[in-house]
């Protein structure tokens, strides 16, 4: 389910369960940066075998793939490539440990630089539709100038960077009930600026955040402060 | 006096022929070892050669091509300047191998390429064509599989990969490299 771009008012912190249903949300607008999608792809690894009949990398042992500002690391990368040119980066965790995803935001105010940083067990990252998707013990947060500003966690979260949206599902793989964490810090207030961007589990605090029009119907945040 | 000198001259005569003889019978000798002192005895040249390998039901397997041969008779080796191995199977796209310099081991078992190694697969369906280059390479026609422990760029259609160590397998249809992997993909080229 994807929903209406939020808007952050105050100070606000979320945590919200909502079992297996999805809910979406739009920060700040700020486009992943436009100008990574016409670089090219730099990887380095241990190892590397291509499936020279389908024409599939899968590198290994310390891999890191960037693009741009764009960055990726983990353990086995999977690289394919449609018959139109299209490529499709799977980026997986060693065991117990997480993937890393980073890329800087096309700028929307002066004198700030957006940045995001996610993990997640797996990431796969769609050059087609300009989409990343992190899986398992997924985090993504957004920093402002290196200031952490939203915070999402989940079971799955698809970044979308052409719509700038994200879409957290906290639903396990085994399709049993997840927690999906938000934490949503002020815009620009400097009196509240102090009271956010705690951490993924909730544990700021904030006078409250409008979340209702976000949420199924019927689905009321557990956790509201 | 005459006689004595006539005698004298004939012994010189034929010290100067056995000498003589000695010394181009050691030539001739050291010649034929010149190039073979690591692994026996020259029997055989050859220029421009072209050899066929087949496989058990008598098909052509491959085709070696060199400017030159030298064939060692003790161990069956052979040392090739500029080869060119190409695969013939009609089942996988056709792949070529060319050197500076090959040595060929057992009959045709192994062949290590030296300087200046190019391996090429022929584009094959929607497949790009490749290429490997590196310094020294091992082919095994028989198998279509060439390996190396040193320094490979690879090159697959747009994609450039640089590693240190590969394994080719033609039949298997997989390059791995084995250590030290860097590479490029560069971006969609607009239509």
């Amino acid at each position: 389910m994807s929903v209406a771009p939020l808007r952050p008012r105050r100070a606000a912190v979320a945590v919200l369960a909502i079992g297996t249903l999805v809910l979406g949300m739009a920060v700040a607008p700020a486009w992943a940066e436009r100008a990574d999608r016409e670089k090219e792809v730099d990887v380095t690894a241990d190892h590397s075998t291509l499936d020279d009949l389908h024409q599939v990398y899968v590198l290994t042992g310390h891999v890191l793939l960037t693009k741009g500002t764009m960055r990726l690391t983990g353990e086995r990368m999977e690289h394919h490539q449609d018959e139109r040119g299209y490529q499709y980066y799977v980026v997986i965790a060693a065991p117990s440990e997480l993937a890393t995803f980073h890329e800087r935001r096309d700028p929307v105010q002066p004198g700030i630089e957006s940045t995001v940083d996610g993990v997640g067990e797996r990431i796969e990252y769609d050059d087609k539709t300009d989409q990343v998707i992190l899986l398992r013990r997924a985090v993504v947060k957004k920093f402002d100038n290196g200031e952490q500003r939203e915070v999402l966690s989940g079971e799955r979260i698809v970044y979308d960077g052409r719509k700038d949206s994200y879409e957290v599902e906290g639903r396990n793989s085994d399709g049993s009930g997840g927690r999906v964490h938000m934490v949503i810090p002020p815009r620009s207030n400097p009196e509240a600026s102090g009271a956010a961007s705690t951490g993924p589990a909730g544990s700021a605090t904030g006078p409250g955040l409008q979340t209702d029009r976000n949420l199924p119907s019927g689905k009321p945040p557990e956790d509201k402060p | 006096m005459a006689e004595r000198f006539a005698s004298w001259f004939a012994v010189l005569m034929m010290l100067i022929v056995l000498v003589s003889s000695y010394w181009y019978a050691q030539t001739l000798r050291n010649q034929a070892s010149g190039d073979s002192g690591r692994i026996g005895q020259v029997d055989f040249f050859a220029e421009k050669i072209a050899l066929t390998g087949f496989d058990v039901q008598g098909r052509g397997h491959y085709r070696l091509f060199a400017d030159h041969l030298t064939h060692f008779g003790n161990t069956d080796d052979v040392d090739l300047t500029n080869p060119r191995l190409m695969s013939m199977r009609t089942d996988q796209p056709q792949v070529q191998a060319t050197a500076r310099n090959a040595h060929v081991h057992n009959n045709g078992e192994t062949v290590q390429m030296r300087d200046d190694v190019v391996v090429t697969r022929a584009a094959d369906g929607n497949r790009p064509p490749m290429r490997l280059d590196t310094e020294e390479l091992f082919a095994a026609p028989d198998d279509d599989h060439f390996w190396t422990d040193a320094p490979v760029q690879m090159r697959s259609g747009e994609a450039v990969m640089h590693g240190v160590g590969m394994d080719f397998n033609n039949i298997e249809q997989r390059v791995e490299l084995h250590t030290q992997v860097t590479g490029n993909f560069p971006p969609r080229s607009k239509p």
